[in-house]
């Protein structure tokens, strides 16, 4: 079941987003700053999702989540 | 030359998208080299929970070929009290942790009982904070080099912390990360875990691809992690009375397997978009070996069939399966030329009926070379676990007969973490680039929680009526951050 989810909504995906024209590698200044990393601060964000991992039910989806701790 | 190494650190870029999936802990640095990240936090709850200071480093080499590897190590050292489970009520309450061997709780037991019997016959003053009373180890068995074990009286109205709250965890992250021909990159990675009484050991592996001149890239991912959980004084049966402390065993195991398959697609020259989904199945133990329920009758304490003298909580119970399964997508915009906004939105549902939806909104502000600004939000909300509940209801939870303690429920827990509640955090990063390869950062984090719980009706004028059924969580952290390239 979760299956068929995860092959419908990728290949959903990959349509929608074929659509985009792409963009050319001298267009790519601005994707190329530090900022624009998908996970700029690797260690706050490690930190930060800990955090939320002890505190609440939910982990992850970014990545993989938490990690085992016996926190929770 | 200048293109090729924008398309480099482009490549970089998404690099760093995949790895995200990963577990691994890449930053943007397509130039070979060392890049060295560390950082210190300092965590506080608020009314006196818990405490924590972690630092942690992060050293990454990456090679010629874009390959890299990463090492990461985290300390975490947690002091503090955090909520044992039972209900707030109108009385003084008396609790005996569990981190002395068996004869250590025994004879601590002796103590409760008797405070526990007074607490019943005198109305304590409202004012009474909590005591705690130790009671020393002789022998040391090496649980969390502390060997004792604690009593500790929690006044009327006030919400049951555990004052004994103690521990140190010790993390340890390995990732290997190669790009191969055809667009292919390729990750490897470990993670190991200890501290006091749980141990952790995680293998994990992900392959991405990029398309369309590296302007989409897809990645799928595996993690095993293997738990084990060896509680202070023992496992305590589910579902069993906590004064009388029967255990089922020294340790016990859980097993997870996450598996995620990501798409990561440049929309145009200002917009990047990720969207994850993963799938997690945890067996094993899940259980907190140190959360209690209150049981009540209609809304009264009642002492303990087993235990003359104690009021009668149950430890907790939930089931050996939890399957979970998220969607998370994730948008950054630049927006001029050097500011960043990133939105993120992920959603969980799992087999326990709890469902999170979480929003978060961080805006990178370069004010200048040297110096930025990140204000940051969160919003975070959760419905309860099926068998949450702040306590159990003699009767409809629990039976007695001939003194003997059935309960009628298969899984129970008053764990605020599986309970309903939204969350609100507001935080602000600041950024001190203090040249191309060096910089400074600090961040404060303001977290709040709100009860979304429905109140458990209780009898008027009983022990509970009025009292608090959630322990509201409030938090703050600071994080120093320094990072070098060379």
């Amino acid at each position: 079941m979760n299956k068929k989810i995860t092959i419908s909504v990728l290949t959903l995906a990959a349509l929608v987003l074929n659509g985009c024209s792409t963009v050319k590698p001298w267009e790519r200044d601005l994707l190329a700053k530090p900022q624009m990393a998908l996970d700029s601060d690797p260690l706050k964000t490690a930190f930060d999702d800990h955090i939320y991992f002890s505190k609440e039910a939910s982990s992850g989806g970014r990545g993989f989540g938490g990690g085992g701790c016996g926190c929770n | 030359m200048q293109l090729i190494n924008k398309k480099l650190s482009f490549s970089a870029s998404l690099a760093l998208a995949t790895s995200t999936l990963l577990g691994a802990n890449t930053q943007v640095n397509a130039e070979e080299g060392w890049q060295a990240d560390s950082a210190v936090l300092i965590y506080n709850e608020n009314n006196g929970r818990v405490s924590a200071i972690e630092p942690a480093v992060n050293l990454r080499r990456t090679y010629e070929d874009e390959s890299s590897i990463n090492l990461r190590v985290v300390y975490d050292a947690l002091t503090g009290a955090s909520p044992n489970g039972a209900a707030s009520a109108s009385v003084a309450q008396t609790f005996t942790s569990a981190s002395g061997s068996a004869a250590q709780t025994a004879n601590a037991q002796a103590m409760t009982s008797s405070s526990g019997s007074t607490s019943r016959q005198v109305t304590p003053s409202p004012n009474v904070n909590t005591i705690v009373t130790h009671s020393y180890d002789d022998d040391d068995d090496d649980d969390e080099g502390e060997g004792h074990s604690t009593t500790y009286t929690i006044a009327p109205s006030d919400i049951p912390l555990d004052p004994s709250f103690e521990d140190s965890r010790t993390t340890v992250s390995l990732g290997w990360t190669k790009p191969l021909e055809d667009n292919y990159t390729v990750n490897l990675g470990g993670s190991y875990s200890t501290e006091g009484d749980f141990t952790s050991f995680s293998v994990n592996g992900a392959v991405a691809k990029d398309f369309n001149q590296k302007s989409t890239t897809l990645s799928a991912g595996l993690n095993l992690e293997f738990d084990t959980v060896t509680p202070n004084g023992g496992l305590p049966d589910p579902l069993t009375s906590y004064a009388t402390r029967n255990t089922i065993g020294e340790s016990d195991s859980k097993n997870v397997v996450d598996t995620i398959v990501g798409l990561t697609q440049v929309i145009n020259r200002r917009w990047i978009t990720q969207f994850n989904i993963s799938l997690s199945q945890s067996s094993g133990h899940h259980s907190d070996p140190y959360k209690i329920l209150t049981v009540a009758d209609q809304g009264n304490l009642i002492t303990d069939p087993e235990n003359a003298g104690n009021y009668l909580y149950l430890f907790e119970s939930r089931p050996d399966n939890r399957q979970k399964l998220s969607l998370y997508w994730q948008n950054k915009f630049a927006i001029m030329s050097n500011n960043v906004l990133d939105l993120s939105y992920r959603y969980m549902t799992d087999d326990w009926g709890i469902n999170s939806h979480t929003v978060d909104a961080t805006f990178h502000w370069q004010l200048s070379d040297s110096f930025y600004l990140e204000p940051h939000a969160r919003y975070y909300e959760q419905t309860a676990a099926d068998f949450y509940t702040p306590f159990l209801s003699l009767g409809d939870d629990v039976v007695i007969n001939s003194g003997a303690i059935t309960a009628l429920v298969d899984y129970a827990s008053s764990d605020p973490r599986l309970g309903a509640f939204s969350a609100n955090t507001y935080g602000l990063k600041m950024g001190f680039p203090l040249s191309d390869t060096r910089e400074l950062s600090l961040s404060v984090e303001t977290y709040q929680q709100q009860d979304k719980n429905i109140r458990k009706e209780v009898a008027a004028g009983s022990h509970l009526d009025g009292q608090s059924q959630f322990a509201e969580l409030s938090a703050n952290w600071v994080q120093l951050g320094y990072s070098v390239r060379w």
